[in-house]
């Protein structure tokens, strides 16, 4: 139902910007961006080559409603599952679709197809362009939850003194795939959605708390029927903030993400400190994401133990991005990378070190 | 010699409209002053209204040099800062950047044209028919 609202109210958001066709250049905005990722793992001896790109149009209907939309383009998958190249597998995703309409005070409304609003690095992840690492720490929120969904956002901008704030309620749903955050996706949906956001920033920091639930519904195997729940809430809470010392720049993040079933609770945390000189900007970045399996004997299911305590990665990265110019940034990085599991008393811990190198061409336009 | 002396005078003229802005607004605009940070919010679209809750809409000359100087007296950020913020802006529906105007001309039709309207331009430039309501040096 609340699908074919938003679809009805697109369709007469085009109706209304054909009619106004011949305003069309003077008030409408493309802009565009490209990423090429280049990545060799150490130990496996694998060289990867990923490219990507969008566009984002943005339309101003009139002085106080405004309609904008993203398309996104990136490498896709062989009749075999394969990731491949090619450009006739390119998958093509509509990211954003959205109108805004701005009441007085600052206060907008804004109705549509959405990614989450609590990281600047979901939002803009695919823009890599937008960040200075090679790729983003906190990108993805796990353990099945939605990374965009459909509803309706209400913003509030304002300031108090030198401060700035924006504040953010989100109401939706998400019928798109569920992610694990770690390349398993599941069919299913998230239903009543609830978003708060809160940002504050200042001239020497930036901090951006935010929580949201819903009711996530998975497509369970029938052989783990009856050990997991599928129809389960889903919480997540996240902290992200920057402080600006000079030339350096402090950036950190946590998230945790939950479902109420045996699937384990998902924490991601980072940081990283930026020395920018001139157009070079050298980073350091430890990140960490840890996987907390939960007693099966909690949900009155038939798992006779648990298997795994704990299982954890963390990354060190050494980074440098390089301004080229106004639309161009080149990023280089070494990442070591551990991978542990935490077996309880049942047998010894399991480690898995790798590394890579990674570089980027990031463009916008 | 004459190159280098016509180089010499182009440099300093460059310098010399980059040295000072004014802000300006409607000969009937409300807004007799504004503050810094007012400025900066509205030019960094942060806010889309004056304090005195009227719309604010802000334009501004594609004139790279001037735009430089502007964000940095103004909002501290350089041109590298700015094009990242604006490309966060932008790509996640925050804000869009103030419209760019190549002409100073134009800029003057539109701020005469319309109350709402707020911009910086070079002293030279300024007339007796539109409001200064800031200075940046």
């Amino acid at each position: 139902m609340l699908n074919k609202f938003f679809k009805l109210n697109i369709f007469l958001l085009f109706s209304t910007v054909s009619l106004y066709a011949e305003q069309f250049t003077e008030s409408f905005r493309l802009d565009g961006y490209a990423n090429v990722n280049m990545k060799e793992e150490k130990q496996e001896r694998k060289d990867s080559l990923k490219v990507s790109g969008g566009f984002q149009g943005r339309y101003e209907v009139s002085d106080n409603m405004a309609i904008t939309g993203q398309v996104h383009f990136r490498e896709g998958h062989k009749s075999n599952g394969m990731p491949s190249n090619s450009l006739e597998d390119y998958d093509t995703e509509l990211k954003w679709l959205y109108l805004d309409y701005y009441f007085k005070d600052d206060i907008t409304l804004r109705l549509g197809a959405f990614q989450f609003p609590i990281f600047k690095s979901s939002e803009t992840g695919d823009i890599g362009y937008t960040y200075t690492w090679t790729e983003t720490p906190l990108r993805f929120y796990g353990v099945f939850g939605c990374d965009d969904y459909e509803g309706i956002e209400l913003l509030k901008n304002f300031s108090y003194g030198d401060y700035n704030f924006l504040a953010q309620f989100s109401y939706g749903q998400s019928t798109n795939e569920l992610s694990d955050g770690r390349g398993t996706s599941r069919n299913g949906e998230a239903s009543d959605l609830i978003g708060l956001t809160f940002k504050t920033s200042h001239d020497d920091f930036l901090l951006s708390v935010g929580y949201i639930q819903a009711k996530s519904t998975l497509d369970i195997p029938d052989i783990l029927i009856n050990i997991v729940d599928d129809t389960v809430n889903f919480n997540m809470m996240a902290l992200e903030s920057e402080f600006y010392l000079g030339d350096y720049t402090l950036k950190s993040g946590f998230i945790k993400t939950n479902l109420d079933n045996v699937f384990p609770e998902d924490i991601k945390y980072y940081t990283s400190l930026e020395y920018s000189y001139k157009d070079i900007t050298p980073y350091i970045l430890y990140s960490k994401e840890i996987l907390k399996f939960k007693d099966a004997s909690r949900f009155n299911k038939p798992l006779p133990v648990k298997l795994v305590d704990e299982q954890y990665s963390e990354k060190y990265s050494l980074g440098v991005r390089y301004d080229f110019n106004e639309n161009m940034a080149f990023k280089f990085s070494y990442t070591y990378e551990n991978d542990v599991k935490k077996y309880g008393n049942i047998f010894n811990n399991s480690t898995d070190k790798s590394s890579n190198l990674m570089g980027t061409i990031n463009v916008i336009f | 010699m004459l190159y280098s002396k016509l180089l010499i005078t182009l440099f300093l003229s460059v310098n010399l409209y980059a040295q000072h802005l004014a802000v300006i607004v409607s000969k009937n605009s409300s807004i007799n002053t504004i503050e810094k940070k007012e400025l900066s919010r509205i030019f960094l679209a942060k806010t889309r209204n004056f304090s005195n809750g009227k719309r604010a809409v802000a334009i501004e000359s594609s004139n790279k040099e001037y735009q430089i100087f502007f964000y940095n007296r103004v909002s501290n950020k350089n041109k590298k800062q700015l094009k990242k913020y604006w490309a966060k802006m932008i790509f996640t529906g925050r804000g869009q950047p103030p419209k760019k105007f190549d002409s100073i001309e134009s800029i003057m039709d539109f701020i005469k044209s319309n109350n709402n309207a707020i911009s910086y331009i070079p002293f030279e430039y300024l007339s007796n028919d539109i409001k200064v309501i800031m200075e940046i040096k």
